[in-house]
């Protein structure tokens, strides 16, 4: 039996599953806690337990395919390695002036003369010398560079000039601006590239640990890694592109939901613990986000799966607000029934609470590690009186801390120092008899806590919060596809938008109006509390839902059953006024006489470019297949031509991961 | 309207350029303030002239002697008027098209985009993707506006909008087209913000695409 | 150069061929006669006249044969070899009863438009009707042109076309500058085609009329109906 291995690191759950290949059905899954320092620790876990599981052999384990969120997570922390950024043809002036010096990533930056214009002709000479020079200087000093040049996705050749330049003096990984997209907005390149840059020692670190972990279980299968547009690519590739693998999780998970369900056109909602994700699956792939994915505060130009993330997930904190509503997340906590479960005294501090003539929150504070280097002593003194158990944070307020105690615990809550615990959807599922994995009695007691405060029940208040998390979830499905059909809601100033969404949520049966929204796609639901939340939300919203199985390990299951895509560009535009026709290739321009001839010459070079780019992705057989896009403008009536602006072959090459090959 | 800047007004439209100097003179006299003669008499007048040119009833030489009579105003007026003033609604960069000389269209446009209170920064014919923006970086304007008047040149349009996306500033300016064989379809395609198809229709759509 | 047509040589004018006058002028923009308006008007008009310098140059063709669009053309001397083919688009129709057909491309010289734009920045006014009175005396010349085939083609009992041209006629795109003006000795009245396919000076016009015994009419009209400038055209015949 031949079996694929799917493994997924996210944010609380290092997921792993066994795929047989021939059928597709899954044979074993596992989840083990993800070690965030070292991600590699919590993989070994999953996988090993996924094997044990199956007592499949390694032998029989044709391809591994691992989506992470590595990437994702060094972009947001800032965290990389020292790259130098060589800029060919920018403004130095202009990128100053309008600040965009604060999107190249890094303070090393170096302005060559040079670059090109819109229709890939230089505009002035590579200054080959001052590159030199600049290379020379940072032998020893950076890890790795990234070279962006004005307009070179209509012309690459300076960029591939100073690629092979950084080759020949020294030893160190290169990323091109022209590799990474074909679209224009110089300053964007260079942040995507430079970001690039700064991941390749991370990347291949991960995927060094993961092969000796793989090697160690017995596992000789070749290692793919998930893309955040869902397709898969050979670790090496994956090594030199690894800003490619952002948004890899969510991508994954819409393939996972895609395999399981068994639609191909379907929304996706995929709710963790922290987080709910909301993708489209098209045609059964992810939709992408043509304007390059937003990590942390970079705009990068990867064309990656268009998630809607929202603050919401199992382990949300469930509160009351200022004006007494319940509100759900966007902080994540330790679930109370969790914490009790490991600290049974909780279930005592709790029923005090709820004797307490007080209104408390029913809150605890935990403290995590005992010390790091630039706490104070304050806060070391903080740490020292938590005392490695939950406190409830209503006593905090009583010792001698001062006021601003909740301001330090938020500040120690932030560097994952002190974690937070409070009622959760867990709790909820808990009190209602639908979860028992942990501790109820402590969901109980918080449930009482929130419930006194509202004139409820504890069951009731445990139904309402389900309720909320499904209407929050239907709601947000409600702004996305609104927003990506140009209609962005603002809720909270269009009060007449926000009314009938209430109306069509159920929350206004006093009303004379109803409102009844559809939405016209299924919605395939994955993650582990996915069967509770879902339903009810696709019920609001009049369509059919479909929980897959295997939901709690589905994004695993995507990194399994990907496909390698690659796809590539050519443009072809007018010239001399309609007499030439210059195609923009991947490794230059060229110039026809004949709109056609220029066409059958790219459909000949780009079909061998492509074979030679899947095969370095990591498939043997692919099928070319070519989209083209002429755009042509009608002129003022009377004019009695058309003006042709140009064409667009678009090239995809999409075949099966190939098997260990040598 | 107090009594003065009606007659500053009147007279810029028939063109008067003496006659629209001595008023602006006495309503300084009288008090009024440089923004509010500039706002309520010279703004207000080619708002009207605007109006009837877009409508017919005034034809391009008539514009040209009330534009000259406003400018005859403007002089007295530019010194005492403060930054934001002159700035007026904002910079608007206006030029041809590489490859083109056309300028008649393209000097109308100017005329009235002054004369609503827009600062024209005026590239002239024959402009380079890189020199508008070099033009949007030295002057940062609101807008920017572009004319061609050839099937042969109109494709420049596109190139400019190009290099002002690849330059990073696309996002910074909103960009007009117009000239004869340019149409709305032809602008959306190109990436531009707005299509305009006459000088007057210009100032009515410059002043949506900056609210 | 392709043209072996019988071209004349470069015809100048030293008989101005037609007066203009201020109120001429005015009207022709649709403008009121107000006092200030026609004083410029009249120093617009003297300039003009003194500083157009109104030349042509001509070639004669047969026609082979016009279909699809595109009419063929052959020396005089030896109609059964063609020399060029003219992409003129679905209004070639109108040359299908032609014999032969007289090509020109006349200009009233660089220097006119050459005040106009040094004056721009000076005086607005007068440059824009220094420059429409140019665009009358250009007229002016291609009418004298067109009276000129009308005459010649009446001595033979012919008839003619309307005047057709690249650019202005709908389908007969501007890039059919090209292959026009590649027919004719430009360089001989000073004129060139620059890579935007507009004559230099730019107040200078291409031109094709068919004539032949089949043309009924003995005027050669216009296609303003058929201009793809027909919505902004200051000077359409027939408009309102």
């Amino acid at each position: 039996m031949k079996a694929a291995l799917g493994i997924d690191t996210g944010g609380t759950y290092t997921d792993a599953v066994l795929v047989e290949q021939s059928s597709g059905a899954v044979l074993a899954g596992a989840k083990a806690l993800t070690t965030y320092a070292d991600l590699s620790v919590g993989i070994e876990q999953a996988v090993s337990a996924v094997l044990e599981q199956q007592a499949l052999t390694p032998a029989e384990i044709e391809l591994v395919g691992l989506s992470t969120t590595l990437a994702t997570n060094a972009i947001v922390e800032e965290r990389g390695s020292p790259v130098c950024l060589l800029l060919i043809g920018y403004d130095p002036l202009l990128i100053r002036q309008y600040g965009f010096d604060r999107e190249l990533v890094t303070q090393d930056v170096v302005y060559l003369s040079g670059g090109h214009n819109s229709e890939g002709d230089e505009i002035a000479p590579l200054d080959e010398a001052a590159a030199r020079e600049a290379i020379l200087a940072r032998r020893g000093k950076v890890e790795a560079f990234a070279v962006s040049g004005y307009f070179s996705v209509r012309n690459p050749s300076h960029e591939l000039r100073v690629q092979a330049l950084i080759e020949e003096l020294c030893d160190l990984p290169v990323t091109c601006g022209h590799e990474l997209t074909s679209r224009l907005n110089a300053v964007r390149r260079a942040t995507t590239a430079a970001l690039n840059a700064r991941l390749i020692p991370l990347l291949r670190d991960l995927i060094n640990t993961v092969r000796g972990t793989l090697d160690r279980l017995g596992i000789t299968a070749p290692l793919m890694l998930v893309r955040g547009d869902g397709s898969l690519v050979r670790a090496e590739w994956a090594m030199r592109r690894p800003v490619e693998t952002i948004l890899s999780g969510p991508a994954a998970s819409v393939l996972g939901a895609w395999h399981l369900a068994g639609r191909r056109d379907a929304w996706v909602v995929d709710i963790g613990g922290t987080t709910t994700d909301i993708a489209a699956l098209r045609e059964g792939r992810p939709r992408l986000n043509p304007e390059g994915a937003q990590v942390g505060r970079w705009r990068t130009m990867v064309e990656a799966v268009d998630v809607h993330t929202v603050g919401l997930g199992g382990d949300s904190l469930v509160s009351l607000d200022g004006e007494g509503r319940l509100t759900v997340g966007p902080r994540r906590v330790i679930p109370l029934c969790a914490l009790a479960s490991e600290y049974p005294e909780v279930v005592d501090d709790l029923r005090q609470a709820v004797q307490s003539p007080h209104r408390l929150s029913g809150q605890f504070a935990v403290a995590q590690r005992q010390t790091a280097s630039w706490l104070s002593d304050d806060d070391r003194e903080l740490l020292r009186e938590l005392n490695g158990r939950p406190c409830p944070l209503h006593l905090l307020d009583q010792r001698t801390f001062g006021v601003l105690v909740m301001r330090r615990i938020e500040a120690l809550e932030a560097h994952r120092i002190v974690l937070r615990s409070g009622f959760t959807p867990t709790d909820a599922l808990h009190v209602l008899g639908r979860f028992d994995r942990w501790d109820a009695e402590a969901s109980r007691l918080g449930a009482v806590l929130l419930a006194g405060q509202l004139g409820l029940t504890p069951e009731a208040l445990s139904e309402q919060v389900v309720r909320t998390v499904s209407e929050r979830i239907a709601s947000e499905l409600v702004t996305k596809v609104l927003s990506d059909e140009g209609a962005v809601p603002d809720w909270k100033q269009d009060r007449a938008a926000a009314a009938l969404l209430d109306r069509s949520l159920g929350r206004a049966s006093a009303s004379d109006l109803g409102c009844s929204l559809t939405l016209r796609r299924p919605v395939v639901a994955v993650g582990a509390p996915a069967e509770v939340y879902v339903p009810p939300a696709a019920h609001l919203l009049h369509t059919e839902s479909l929980v897959a199985p295997h939901a709690g390990v589905a994004n695993a299951v995507g990194a399994a059953v990907g496909a390698v895509v690659q796809q590539a560009q050519v443009s072809i535009r007018p010239l001399e006024a309609g007499q030439m026709f210059r195609l923009h290739l991947p490794d230059g321009v060229r110039d026809f006489s004949s709109l056609e001839e220029g066409v059958s010459y790219a459909c000949q070079v780009m079909q061998s470019y492509l074979q030679t780019l899947a095969r370095q992705a990591g498939t043997d057989q692919v099928e070319v297949q070519v989209i083209r896009n002429d755009q042509i403008v009608p002129l003022a009536l009377g004019w009695g031509q058309d003006i042709y602006l140009g064409t667009e072959l678009i090239f995809t090459a999409v075949g099966r991961p190939s098997p260990a090959r040598e | 309207m107090s009594d003065i800047l009606q007659k500053i007004a009147t007279k810029l439209y028939a063109g008067e350029e003496e006659e629209v100097a001595e008023l602006v003179k006495s309503a300084l006299d009288q008090g009024l303030s440089p923004s509010e003669i500039l706002q309520g008499g010279l703004i207000a007048g080619m708002d009207e002239v605007g109006r009837d040119f877009k409508c017919g009833e005034l034809f391009v030489p008539e514009v040209l002697v009330a534009a000259r009579a406003m400018h005859a105003g403007m002089n007295i007026l530019r010194p005492l008027l403060s930054k934001s003033d002159a700035q007026g609604l904002g910079k608007f960069v206006i030029g041809t098209v590489e490859g083109d000389l056309h300028d008649i269209g393209k000097n109308l446009v100017k005329m009235m985009m002054e004369g609503a209170g827009f600062e024209v920064i005026d590239l002239g014919t024959d402009v380079k993707p890189a020199a508008f923006v070099q033009a949007v970086k030295e002057h940062q304007p609101k807008l920017v506006g572009m004319s061609a008047l050839l099937t042969t040149t109109m494709v420049a349009m596109r190139s400019t909008i190009e290099a002002l996306n690849e330059a990073g500033v696309r996002g910074s300016v909103k960009v007009m087209v117009g000239g004869a064989p340019v149409t709305n379809d032809f602008a959306q395609s190109i990436g531009a913000d707005a299509y305009a198809p006459d000088a007057a229709a210009a100032v009515d759509i410059a002043r949506q695409l900056i609210a | 150069m392709v043209s072996t047509g019988l071209v004349t040589s470069p015809m100048t004018w030293h008989e101005k061929p037609v007066r203009l006058t201020a109120e001429g002028l005015l009207s022709e923009l649709g403008s009121p006669l107000r006092p200030g308006l026609v004083t410029a008007a009249e120093r617009a008009v003297a300039l003009a006249e003194s500083l157009a310098a109104p030349a042509a140059v001509q070639a004669e063709f047969a026609v082979s044969g016009v279909s699809g669009g595109e009419v063929v053309l052959s020396a005089l001397s030896d109609p059964d070899h063609p020399v060029a083919c003219l992409h003129v688009g679905p209004k070639a129709d109108l040359l299908a009863p032609a014999r032969q057909v007289m090509i020109a491309v006349y200009t009233i010289g660089p220097v006119l438009e050459e005040e106009v734009r040094t004056l721009s920045a000076q005086d607005a006014l007068l440059s824009y009707l220094l420059d429409s009175a140019g665009v009358l005396a250009l007229a002016a010349v291609g009418e004298a042109l067109r009276r000129q085939i009308e005459q010649q083609a009446a001595e033979r009992g012919w008839g003619v076309s309307p005047s057709l041209s690249p650019g202005s006629l709908v389908g007969w795109h501007l890039t059919g500058q090209r292959e026009l003006c590649a027919l004719l000795p430009l360089d001989q009245i000073g004129v060139r085609l620059n890579e935007m396919c507009v004559l230099e000076p730019h107040k200078s016009v291409s031109m094709l009329v068919g004539t032949g015994p089949d043309y009924p009419s003995a005027h050669v009209g216009s296609v303003c109906v058929y201009c793809s400038l027909a919505e902004h055209c200051w000077r359409r015949e027939g408009r309102g």
